[in-house]
């Protein structure tokens, strides 16, 4: 099947309003701290969650962190034996 | 169940030394039907069954100790060896064939083991065939991921034998929790010995630079055993350790990053194994009953879908010859099969309701909200929107759903392979909907979980929703680069290699100053001993042409003359003494 771009988002929009009203109506959370019991909370964390872990990862550590693939290999090592 | 004391960890090994020396016709039975003996005697294994051994100097191998949490682990470690058995079974390496099933058998050895000497003596089997297990692919770099892997293995090992040591001296045989007592020099070198099995980071650069280099059918097996054991052992250990929260935390947010930057598959598999045990480490640090149930369940759910996903790649690096996520895009045509068992276990480790990930993680992350570590919770939670991006966004849409450039189908996949992904894929599934099958198991008593409630499956829909829409919007820049990621193995890697090659010159250097200056002293003494007249009276005109040495020798009569006096005063000497 061929899903447009477009229709992926509206989808995972309206999947992801659709928990949120369901949340609203019918959870009974166990544990009352401020993030369990704000419906819709886990939208925003879900989305920023991501947003926040992509930056990180491709901003922060990326350029730091990554180097060449040879960066160990001390040339000559593959004759040895 | 009835009563017996077949220990499965002998089975598994004497399937393995079967397997060594079989011919190639026979060895695909017994490994694909070797290790379903094993699962059979786990399955007639009763708890309460205590089995010992007697050994030197009065002491008594406890062997074979069975309570519900080493039977949980026991199960799903020998479902384990039947699974990888039956995905391997077409391997025609009958090193690979025997390292597997011994290790697996010794991973039993250590689950079932009640006292420190069995403990360790199965704890060092596991790191030797798991080490050959490695080098089984004959590669250069999986030799050298190899010796580095030996290398942390030995240092961990003689850690954890020393403080075994210390505890055996002082008498206590048993293994027993530590965390409660003192906090002495054994307790320090067993919980790092353990951690560095666990992968805990700082720890874990053997992880991720030793199980992509395995073989195809060998990574399965090890990523299923090394870890998982020694989150059984820091269970039964260091129950309630405070500090190991923090180290799980930081573990399980560190996987989740360094996988989203990684390019090779089963080394982005390799960091989500250091994501997930962290998971099972911050339970064991909380320490309460329904985070140690959290960690077991989740040690077993991870065995399941990691494994999947460890076959799945198996698959296409065997089918494709390529392990690197930027060589393939739209493998979903070409192996559906493999497809939708990767689709499986992607949503199994992220915890999609109907999964078995679902039913575990969120017992680990409720005993945190339990236990009133908020922040705990919380971040535990990220890591698990973490591992979604990775592995159910990343790997999926860059493998299967990319578009195609060019990836060629080389060699067809044998049946086996496609049968051990069709097993695991079910049983993820299977528990995933009837949980019921795994909480009956769990050791530890708690009240009744429930999985199933309209706010934990309104918050994995809406946390795993949500996140794809940043993957959707930065799509290209998702997309992974061909790089090496540093990581904690620089350490040991450059500034030490650094240094251990700067003394060796420096020894060197050493030697041949010292054997130059020896030359020149011994050059310089020659000369002057040759002729003391000589030396005295013709320095200044020995390189003259006038020099005539002639002039400065004695006849020969001085020598003999001295030689015979002294020959004759020592006569007369001992003549007189005589």
């Amino acid at each position: 099947m061929k899903l447009t771009k477009t229709a992926l988002y509206k989808l995972v929009l309206i999947v992801a309003v659709l928990a949120a009203v369901l949340e609203f109506f019918f959870a009974h959370p166990h544990y009352h701290e401020w993030w369990n019991t704000t419906p819709g909370f886990n939208l925003l964390f879900g989305f920023a969650g991501c947003w926040l872990l992509i930056f990180v990862a491709k901003i922060v550590m990326t350029p730091l962190l990554q180097r060449p693939e040879d960066y160990y290999d001390d040339g000559g090592d593959d004759d040895d034996e | 169940m009835t009563m017996s004391n077949l220990h499965p960890g002998f089975i598994l090994i004497a399937v393995g030394l079967i397997a060594l020396f079989v011919p190639k016709s026979l060895r695909r039975p017994v490994l694909a039907a070797g290790p379903l003996l094993g699962l059979g005697a786990v399955l007639t294994l009763a708890p309460g069954t205590n089995a010992t051994l007697p050994f030197i100097n009065g002491i008594t191998l406890h062997y074979l100790h069975v309570d519900a949490l080493s039977w949980i682990f026991a199960l799903i470690f020998c479902m384990m060896a039947a699974i990888g058995g039956i995905y391997a079974c077409h391997n025609s390496n009958r090193m690979e064939a025997f390292c597997s099933m011994t290790y697996a058998g010794s991973a039993l050895g250590v689950t079932l083991a009640q006292d420190w000497l069995t403990l360790i003596f199965f704890s060092e089997l596991m790191a030797a065939t798991s080490l050959f297990l490695i080098w089984c692919k004959k590669t250069p770099a999986s030799r050298q991921a190899g010796y580095r892997y030996l290398l942390v293995h030995m240092f961990g090992g003689n850690l954890l034998l020393a403080g075994i040591f210390l505890k055996v001296s002082a008498g206590d045989y048993l293994v027993m929790p530590l965390a409660q007592g003192p906090w002495d020099t054994a307790f320090w070198l067993i919980c790092l010995g353990i951690s560095i099995n666990a992968a805990v980071v700082p720890l874990h650069a053997w992880l991720v630079d030793a199980y992509p280099e395995g073989t195809v059918t060998g990574s399965v097996f090890l990523s299923s055993f090394t870890t998982k054991v020694a989150v059984y052992c820091l269970i039964r250990i260091f129950a309630g350790t405070d500090f190991l929260i923090w180290f799980g935390v930081l573990m399980a947010l560190y996987g989740a990053c360094y996988a989203i930057m990684e390019n090779d598959m089963r080394r982005l598999l390799s960091y989500h194994i250091v994501s997930q045990v962290g998971f099972m480490v911050a339970g064991v640090g909380l320490g309460t009953a329904m985070a140690l149930n959290g960690a077991t369940a989740h040690a077993f759910s991870h065995i399941l879908y990691k494994s999947l996903l460890f076959m799945c790649a198996g698959a296409i690096i065997y089918a494709t010859g390529i392990r690197k996520i930027n060589q393939l895009g739209g493998l979903a045509k070409k192996m559906p099969f493999t497809f939708w068992c990767f689709v499986i276990a992607a949503l199994s480790i992220s915890g999609v309701p109907l999964f078995n990930g679902f039913i575990s993680k969120s017992i680990t992350i409720s005993a945190a909200a339990a236990a009133h570590y908020g922040s705990v919770e919380l971040l535990l939670q990220l890591a698990g929107v973490g591992t979604f991006l990775s592995i159910a966004l990343k790997m999926i849409y860059f493998i299967f759903l990319a578009p195609d450039n060019g990836v060629v189908i080389k060699r067809e996949v044998p049946k086996n392979m496609y049968v051990a992904m069709g097993i695991g894929a079910t049983l993820c599934v299977l528990y995933g909907v009837y949980p019921e099958l795994l909480y009956r198991y769990l050791p530890f008593t708690m009240e009744p979980y429930h999985p199933f409630t309209v706010d934990h499956i309104t918050q994995s829909i809406e946390m795993l929703g949500m996140a794809m829409l940043p993957f959707m919007m930065y799509l290209p820049k998702m997309a992974p680069h061909t790089a090496l990621s540093l990581d904690t193995d620089w350490f040991y890697r450059k500034p030490f290699a650094g240094i251990v090659t700067g003394l060796s010159y420096l020894c060197c250097a050493v030697s041949r100053a010292l054997g130059n200056t020896w030359e020149v002293l011994y050059e310089k003494s020659m000369e002057l001993s040759h002729n003391p007249m000589e030396f005295l009276d013709a320095k200044p005109l020995r390189n003259s042409p006038k020099y005539n040495p002639e002039n400065y020798r004695t006849s020969i009569a001085d020598p003999i003359m001295i030689t015979l006096t002294i020959l004759f005063c020592s006569l007369c000497y001992f003549m007189a003494i005589i």
